[in-house]
């Protein structure tokens, strides 16, 4: 799992290269550090080359989108694979997330 | 050598059956023996029987007689009573004495002479000797009264006078010769003549003719060389033994008649009396003795045949123990478990039950670079040669296929070898395959064997591929294999014909549909639970009829695609889980979403376990176990041995209300409940056991 997180003006683009299994969502917990001083900005979590995401993943969505909202920023999340999109509905997180392509 | 030759100088001992023994010869002259002693003892009691028989008949014959004499000679007493009394009346008148004499023979035809004779000189003018006297002369017919008394007929000195005189009661003399015939006897009876004052002044006599009395004692006859004779106190024979008399031994029965001094007695023959019973002991003893020989001769010849089967008996039994320890030391190559290399991936099992003490049937499986190799035969013929063949078999097959994996081949080395040295012209049907493990490929060749079961997805039905011809008969037969390819959870089930042609009491075949409808329910079944199925469908079938043939079944089944992995509980581990889902879908077409539906539920109830199951600080594992897809479904198990925990009744994650409201915690096994179509939970033997399931087709 990747995370690479680039900046355009006001807004942040994170992007998700793997699978967000458990063991990733252990591991990416400092990566996303930046995301969430930027929480009150623009926030894009680019999912394309994210083909699973795990309970585990989805906390850390849910972290992002915690901190976002209460900061007052935007997040959305970006080019959603079918099989993760299957999650959230699963989930009935589908309609806390802002989905755009 | 030498104890060779001893060996068979006692075997031709024992079984020399054609000549007596000396213990026979005395059995037999003991039963001959007996069969005289019975012989003579029936003889004895007959002769004793007769004995006292013709006792009896003899004495009743002899009383008879005397009956006879003596009412003759009673008759004579009465009339010269009579004739005393008249005498004495006209005892005054001598002339009237010659009335009374002729007057007695005349009027009693069995008096042949009387005569009455006085005292000297009684009569005066008669002179010194008075007899009148009257006789019938035998051949002048004429009746002769005279007077006889005279100087030189002085009956006063005659014993019949003297006694006359003297017995009141009257007496008989002995018999004496007749004057005028001398072959005839005669007896005389004389009784006093009384004057008026009671004193003996005469004797009245009468002379009987005993001829009459010595025919009928000629007559008594009790056999036909019987006689009976009569003598006299004094000795003379008046009836004497007759001239036929026979040069023989005789019973004599006698009575004595005291009073007249007359002896009867009965002479019979020890041939007359006993010839019968001679003869018929004789035809008793021969007709015995006959029987016996005949029993002897049935007895003995039956003694030898049973002998003789006794003998071929005991050779059948040593030469079928002997081969059945052979059988048992072939049998127990054959191979018995399940083999533990390929368990996880084949289930094989064979069995064989057979009908006589050593059966035709042969199978055989094992494992050579990760092939299986297996066969099932079925020899021509039953009981020992049939075994023999079998073992030379079974070795054969061993020997050819431990270098080769082509069946075709196998089964035409095996053809030349067995059929090099046939000539009872034996042959054996077999089916020989060998299996990839890894693919699940059976290459195979049938010859002349009943078509096995292929089992696949509950539907039964029979490899029906042309078979090439059997072992054994011809050395230039070409073989063809074919290929199979059996897929996770499917049967190839082998047997012989013992299986389908089992008979019932009401001789009825197990058949090939009951075979078919019995593999169609085998299921989810191990080869040794459809082994035992099998088994207890013919067994049920066959009920109380005797098992005819052989019975041998050879299950082979592709295990259904069960993978395992084994995690310790540590979440790195979890990266293993992918590239295990990834190997064991592999080639399976399932759905890409699905797929990943089903990684994401493991993953999270693994997570799960990871996490929670053991106490912090502790080491554990946790096992995956996946089977199929079977039939359209994915089965899943994961087991750890950490506290007993029911992730189930964890409380779900309430997905209605806001999200900072949420309990983050429940959301993995929402996943799992959401993606699976089955859960459960059970504790059991210390393990937490999470069984899933999921459709995917």
């Amino acid at each position: 799992m990747n995370i690479d997180i680039t900046q355009e003006g006001n807004t942040y683009i994170a992007t998700f290269d793997g699978r967000l299994d458990t063991v990733a969502a252990q591991q990416i917990a400092e990566t996303i550090e930046p995301l969430l001083q930027h929480a009150d900005q623009n926030i894009i979590l680019d999912c394309e080359k994210m083909p699973f995401i795990s309970s585990s993943g989805l906390r850390i969505f849910l972290k992002i989108r915690k901190e976002v909202s209460a900061q007052g920023g935007k997040m959305y999340l970006r080019k959603v694979c079918s099989d993760v999109q299957q999650v959230f509905k699963m989930t009935k997180l589908e309609e806390l997330f802002e989905i755009i392509d | 050598m030498s104890n060779e030759s001893s060996l068979a100088d006692k075997s031709t001992k024992n079984t020399d059956s054609s000549g007596f023994t000396k213990w026979e010869l005395v059995k037999i002259l003991a039963a001959i023996f007996i069969l005289l002693a019975a012989s003579l003892t029936y003889y004895l009691y007959v002769r004793k029987e007769i004995l006292h028989n013709d006792q009896k008949r003899a004495e009743v014959a002899l009383k008879h007689t005397e009956n006879i004499i003596r009412s003759r000679f009673g008759k004579v007493e009465t009339i010269l009573g009579a004739m005393q009394l008249m005498a004495e009346h006209e005892l005054n008148d001598p002339d009237e004495m010659f009335v009374i004499a002729h007057y007695t023979v005349k009027s009693n035809p069995i008096i042949k002479s009387a005569g009455l004779a006085f005292n000297k000189y009684y009569y005066p003018q008669k002179g010194c000797w008075f007899e009148p006297a009257a006789a019938n002369i035998p051949g002048i017919d004429t009746l002769v009264v005279e007077q006889i008394g005279n100087e030189g007929h002085d009956y006063t000195k005659m014993e019949w006078y003297t006694e006359g005189l003297m017995y009141e009661e009257g007496v008989w003399s002995d018999p004496y010769p007749d004057h005028y015939n001398k072959d005839s006897y005669l007896m005389t009876f004389s009784l006093p003549v009384h004057n008026a004052i009671r004193e003996p002044v005469g004797v009245i006599c009468a002379d009987i003719d005993i001829d009459t009395i010595a025919k009928f004692i000629r007559s008594v006859k009790l056999y036909p060389h019987s006689f009976c004779t009569l003598v006299t106190e004094s000795g003379i024979e008046v009836v004497p033994p007759p001239s036929t008399k026979l040069n023989d031994k005789y019973y004599i029965f006698t009575k004595t008649m005291e009073d007249k001094n007359i002896i009867l007695t009965i002479y019979i023959p020890y041939s007359d009396m006993y010839g019968r019973l001679r003869k018929s002991t004789l035809v008793f003893f021969v007709l015995a003795l006959l029987g016996m020989l005949a029993v002897f001769i049935i007895t003995y010849s039956y003694i030898r045949n049973i002998k003789h089967l006794n003998e071929v008996k005991i050779n059948e039994e040593r030469i079928e123990s002997e081969l059945s320890i052979a059988c048992n030391i072939q049998l127990a190559l054959l191979p018995s478990s399940p083999l533990p290399e390929i368990a996880g991936n084949m289930d094989v099992k064979g069995m064989q039950i057979s009908a006589k003490y050593v059966g035709g049937d042969l199978y055989d499986y094992y494992l050579r670079d990760n092939k299986l190799l297996f066969c099932v035969g079925d020899v021509s013929g039953k009981g020992v040669p049939a075994a023999l063949l079998m073992a030379i078999s079974h070795s054969l097959f061993r020997t050819i296929s431990a270098h080769n994996d082509h069946p075709d081949e196998i089964m035409k080395e095996l053809n030349v070898s067995m059929s090099a040295n046939n000539p009872d012209m034996m042959f054996i049907t077999m089916f020989l395959g060998i299996m990839d493990l890894k693919e699940g490929k059976i290459r195979y060749c049938n010859a002349g064997h009943n078509p096995p079961i292929v089992v696949s997805n509950g539907k039964a039905e029979f490899l029906s591929t042309d078979p090439s011809l059997l072992l054994g008969v011809e050395p230039s037969a070409k073989f063809t294999a074919y290929d199979l390819t059996l897929a996770p959870g499917d049967t190839l089930f082998l047997y012989s014909d013992g299986l389908t042609e089992a008979e019932n009491e009401r001789k009825e075949l197990f058949g090939e549909k009951r075979a078919l409808k019995t593999a169609a329910g085998f299921g989810e079944m191990t080869a040794e639970e459809q082994i035992d199925r099998m088994c207890a469908a013919v067994s049920r079938f066959v009920g109380n009829a005797e098992q005819s043939d052989d019975l041998t079944m050879l299950a082979v089944r592709r295990q259904p695609a069960l993978s395992m992995l084994t995690l310790t509980n540590d979440l790195n581990e979890l990266t293993k889980l992918e590239p295990f889902l990834e190997d064991t879908f592999r080639d399976k077409n399932l759905d890409a979403s699905v797929l990943s539906q089903i990684s994401l539920a493991l993953e999270e109830a693994i997570a799960n376990v990871i996490m929670y199951a053991y106490p912090e600080g502790q080491k554990g594992t946790v096992t995956l176990k996946i089977d199929g897809p079977s039939e359209g479904v994915v089965r899943m198990e994961i087991s750890d041995a950490g506290t007993p925990f029911n992730p189930l009744e964890h409380k779900e994650a309430n997905l209605d209300v806001s999200l900072e409201e949420r309990q983050i915690g429940g959301l993995g096994i929402h996943l799992v409940k959401e993606i699976m179509d089955t859960e459960e939970y059970v504790y059991r033997d210390g393990h937490n056991i999470l069984s899933l399931s999921k459709r995917v087709d």
